[in-house]
């Protein structure tokens, strides 16, 4: 069953786009993960221009974040104050990133532009987590775990504006998570992603903070970041489709809760294994649609602004 | 009297296609893209007096289109070189009665007249060596999308003058006024002959969601995030609680 999409302007199965929802959803919910590094890539693979997938994805993707806001305030695992240090970064890098984006697509660099960003974005968090995890299995293995040193001292903690976040027991510069919040919210314009994927180990090994409160105060950056996104790219492009964000929507909900579920029974080591690879295998199509030798090397790109 | 209206009426078409020489319609005028919209076909269909040799041009609505080449930079295949053209039809379509084809005919007047798909008039907003290449990219790329279609054999005629053609419709056929044209083939030049108007709009919901996009973006920004915040909100309480 067919649904014309009436901002993409194609016409998609209607079942394929619930499956995509469902399949990214319940990625998120197996490791925790935004799932948009996935989506965006895929949507522009079955047809949905790039920007029209950047935009709706920025949509899906508020759905998602509340859902996972909303259970970590439940839990009090949320630093506000660090999450609103971040977010107002995030907003400032947002908005410009949509303006970027805006600029890029009437130069036609934005397709090259997002899978340079996915190829040296997946390639290196991707090689990241996987030695990363390979390495605690072995540990693990061992079972000689050893702990690392509480603080280390780098250049980052001499910035000035100095500010206290008492939920993350941190005495940092507040240049810090806005310049983290902001390159973020670059990349969730420009990649249509929530960009979980950098600021989680940002906030962990630049910013030093607990990682029990980092899951919760990334999602809540993100939450805001996407909305941000959602609103400008109606505002100026007009490249948010409700309609195909709603039916992965409806999807994803069901992914993410079957997802969280399966993460539970999983053993969590071998299947950031798996991620890792997913990862690097997504990064390897993308850097292979950038070198390989196009069959047909033109494209075309209507005006449809009033004539 | 009876006899009379019975007479006069079927005169009437007579003496108009006589007039015209040629008389057609369109089974519908209209083309609405539906949320369920994936394409339509339609019969254009009439008749001719001389039974001459028919063509049927249908031509959509005009866009300013950039055409881009990819050319490898450093290892990777990026958008270089681009040529601009002002007005390119989004959709055309030729048809043609079965012995302008089997002659070959047809080639010729495609050619001279510049009515194929592969001969259309495309001027680059600044003509260069280049222009020539990018004009062939550009029909190759719409007609594989199915936009531009060069089918010659496809009007049926009969020998009394009745002809049919059936029209597809992609997809992506772009939203406008069309026009359907109809040229009688005579001493091997097209003449034009009758011509009606196509309109092809979204309706419906996807037309509202549309127009609230372009005309209330602000708006429509708010509604997309406010229905994901609850759609997000309701997932996970639902789930919660079960």
């Amino acid at each position: 069953m067919h649904v014309y999409l009436p901002i993409a302007e194609i016409s998609v199965d209607i079942f394929l786009l619930i499956g995509l929802g469902a399949a990214v959803g319940i990625l998120s919910g197996v490791f925790g993960v935004g799932g948009g590094f996935l989506m965006t890539p895929l949507l522009m693979f079955i047809g949905v221009p790039p920007a029209v997938a950047v935009g709706s994805g920025a949509n899906l993707l508020v759905a998602t974040s509340i859902t996972g806001v909303l259970a970590h305030w439940r839990r009090r695992s949320v630093d506000f104050k660090m999450g609103g240090v971040l977010l107002v970064g995030g907003v400032i890098g947002s908005t410009i990133g949509v303006f970027l984006f805006q600029k890029l697509q009437s130069i036609g660099q934005v397709d090259v532009v997002i899978g340079l960003s996915y190829v040296v974005f997946l390639g290196v968090i991707g090689s990241l987590m996987f030695f990363e995890s390979v390495r605690s299995i072995a540990r693990k293995r061992r079972g000689t775990a050893q702990r690392g040193k509480l603080h280390t001292h780098i250049w980052v903690h001499g910035l000035p504006f100095k500010m206290r976040f008492h939920k993350s027991r941190l005495y940092v510069s507040a240049l810090l998570p806005l310049a983290v919040g902001a390159f973020v919210g670059l990349l969730a314009a420009i990649m249509g992603v929530g960009g979980g994927f950098i600021m989680v180990p940002a906030m962990i090994y630049l910013i030093g903070m607990p990682t029990s409160v980092v899951a919760g105060t990334s999602l809540f950056q993100i939450l805001f970041v996407v909305m941000n996104v959602t609103l400008m790219q109606s505002w100026l492009n007009q490249t948010v489709d409700i309609i195909l964000a709603v039916l992965m929507l409806v999807g994803s909900v069901v992914g993410v809760q079957l997802g969280t579920r399966l993460g539970n029974k999983l053993p969590g080591e071998q299947f950031r294994v798996l991620l890792a690879v997913l990862v690097l295998a997504t990064c390897a199509g993308i850097l292979f649609e950038l070198v390989a030798t196009p069959n047909f090397p033109y494209s075309i790109t209507i005006q449809t602004g009033m004539k | 009297m009876q006899m009379l209206a019975l007479i006069l009426s079927a005169l009437i078409p007579l003496t108009f296609a006589k007039a015209q020489q040629i008389a057609t319609d369109l089974s519908s005028h209209e083309i609405e893209i539906n949320a369920g919209f994936d394409g339509a076909e339609l019969l254009l269909f009439g008749h001719e007096g001389n039974t001459e040799d028919i063509l049927v041009i249908v031509k959509g609505p005009e866009f300013s289109t950039t055409v881009r080449r990819k050319e490898r930079v450093g290892g990777i295949w990026v958008n270089k070189t681009e040529v601009l053209f002002e007005s390119a039809p989004g959709f055309y379509f030729v048809a043609a009665t079965p012995n302008l084809n089997a002659d070959g005919r047809i080639e010729t007047i495609f050619a001279e007249t510049g009515l194929g798909a592969r001969y259309l008039g495309l001027n680059a907003k600044t003509e260069t060596n280049l222009s020539e290449t990018f004009r062939g990219a550009l029909i190759e790329l719409k007609t594989r999308a199915k936009l531009y279609s060069d089918s010659p054999g496809t009007v049926q005629i009969r020998p009394d003058g009745l002809f049919r053609v059936k029209i597809p419709f992609p997809a992506s056929t772009p939203v406008g006024t069309y026009s359907v044209t109809v040229y009688q083939v005579v001493d091997g030049w097209p003449v034009a002959g009758a011509s009606t108007p196509l309109a092809v709009r979204k309706v419906g919901f996807s037309a509202y969601v549309f127009d609230l996009a372009h005309n209330q973006p602000l708006i429509y920004g708010i509604i997309a995030i406010a229905i994901a915040l609850s759609a997000g909100w309701l997932g996970g309480l639902a789930f919660r609680r079960s």
